[in-house]
């Protein structure tokens, strides 16, 4: 059966890919920085054949080298890749207008929300290439599709996934590889609390991890054959808002 | 009088930015990494032109804050700021190769350079906007910024750059919602091929003949038919600085003769 890697796999957004991924029979591959979250996630998800744990900090080059090297020879391809890793306050910031925001945390941001996915993309494609095939998704962000007040960093990290991943997708087809990208917006976290506004949207509820995790199921699957480059809004409506 | 700031200013982008600025009744104030080139624009532009010029590399966050504080601290305030610093002279071996025959190394300096150094400049002109009761910002961008687009066969060698140059495009967004109700308009200029420093037109004119000679379209034109000139985009950027742009805040204005359409 086919194998997924998945980052910041420990988020709530991570638990909703991973479980949307699982119902549909896909062995996993789970990596976050929280190791321990990871675990968690794992122990809630249905039965799969195989399924692997790993602690991985994106910005981290060397362990990101390896940590798909061990998972390529240890499951024999990576047929999937999704990019979760990445967030504001998930890694303990706070929005701040950019007059305020200091030089460590817009570093930050950039680090693990762009450089992270080009550093995963980077290690990923090689095994992809050799292998003729493969699907990566990123996790973008609504943001990244209009900027966003107090995030000016996390939208500019964000447009950067977008836009990347298109320019990808002649190098990355030359393998018979696809990839793309989804836009969230209102999406829950465990960070946000219920009235956190989400309910704003047009279709009046926040996005659930599991309308993330179905879009990127599809995005993986031989349904989206003929789909590459795209970046699909899975925000509700709210983008437009 | 209005006075601008521009990074890069030595650049053929940024000194066509001023000399365009200048011509509207600017006085411009100009920093670049290369102080002999930054000499010979700022004689050019004419001393009465100038508020000041400054050596500086635009990745250097404290050197950037110094000189744009400093501008406004002896012209009595600052009304404008450029991003012009960028292009890929400081950045040997960053582009021109697919991006898993890049070496990761080589995204830190490009994502400085092109990304975080538009922070650093927006960062330090913030505040004294505010303290003005406004001003105006045009960040340098790209075409490819828009999109992994054209001409495709070049982005894709240049996904790293692409990703830096949206990123600005976001950035700019998310200023003009955050400073608008404070007098702050912000936008991005989208340029496709166009000269620099590095590539002159003359240049320019026989790299689209080789690129033709070695695959048929590599080197196809924009719509308009020629590439862009560095006062194509200079025009544009002075209009979005100016009072006829009063009601432009967060756009994108693509200067690419139409290539973005290839």
């Amino acid at each position: 059966m086919a194998l997924a890697l998945i980052t910041g796999a420990a988020s709530l957004m991570g638990e909703g890919i991973a479980l949307a991924l699982a119902a549909r029979g896909w062995n996993l591959m789970l990596t976050d920085i929280d190791e321990a979250g990871a675990r968690s996630v794992a122990a809630g998800l249905p039965k799969v054949d195989r399924l692997e744990i790993a602690r991985m900090d994106v910005t981290d080059r060397a362990r990101v080298r390896a940590v798909v090297e061990e998972t390529a020879a240890h499951f024999g391809a990576i047929d999937a890749l999704v990019n979760c890793a990445g967030g504001l306050r998930g890694l303990g910031l706070k929005p701040k207008p950019l007059a305020e925001l200091p030089p460590d945390e817009w570093r930050r941001v950039i680090d693990v929300n762009l450089k992270g996915v080009l550093n995963v993309v980077h290690a990923v494609l090689p095994v992809m290439k050799a292998q003729r095939r493969g699907a990566i998704v990123s996790i973008a962000a609504s943001r990244g599709l209009r900027g966003g007040r107090n995030a000016a960093h996390y939208s500019a990290a964000k447009a950067g996934i977008i836009v990347f991943t298109q320019t990808m997708v002649l190098e990355c087809a030359e393998y018979g590889v696809r990839i793309n990208s989804i836009a969230p917006g209102n999406a829950e976290a465990r960070w946000k609390t219920s009235d956190d506004g989400a309910t704003a949207a047009p279709l009046g509820r926040p996005t659930s991890a599991e309308d993330i995790g179905k879009a990127v199921a599809w995005l993986v699957s031989d349904d989206a054959a003929h789909v590459t480059g795209a970046c699909i809004d899975v925000s509700g409506g709210t983008t437009l808002y | 009088m209005s006075i601008a700031f521009i990074t890069g200013g030595a650049g053929a982008i940024g000194r066509a930015c001023a000399r365009s600025l200048v011509s509207d009744g600017w006085r411009v104030a100009l920093a670049d990494i290369d102080g002999d080139e930054l000499q010979r624009v700022a004689v050019d532009l004419g001393k009465e032109n100038i508020a000041d010029i400054f050596i500086l590399d635009a990745t250097d966050f404290d050197a950037v804050h110094a000189a744009v504080k400093n501008t406004a601290e002896t012209n009595g305030g600052l009304n404008g700021l450029v991003t012009a610093a960028g292009g890929l002279r400081y950045i040997p071996g960053a582009k021109d190769a697919p991006f898993t025959e890049t070496a990761p190394e080589s995204w830190d300096r490009l994502i400085e350079v092109h990304l975080n150094a538009v922070y650093y400049a927006c960062h330090a002109t913030l505040p004294i906007f505010y303290e003005c009761g406004g001003g105006a910002i045009v960040n340098i961008a790209s075409a490819a910024g828009l999109r992994g687009g054209p001409p495709h066969l070049r982005q894709q060698n240049a996904s790293v750059y692409s990703a830096a140059k949206a990123g600005v495009i976001a950035l700019t967004q998310s200023i003009a919602q955050e400073a608008g109700s404070r007098g702050v308009r912000a936008n991005s200029v989208a340029p496709g091929r166009v000269e620099s420093r590095t590539k002159s037109w003359d240049e320019m004119q026989r790299m689209q003949k080789e690129e033709d000679a070695r695959l048929a379209g590599s080197g196809r034109l924009p719509p308009l038919g020629r590439f862009g000139r560095a006062a194509d985009v200079g025009e544009a950027v002075t209009f979005l600085m100016s009072e006829r742009a009063v009601f432009i805040t967060g756009a994108c204005l693509d200067v690419s003769g139409g290539i973005r359409l290839h």
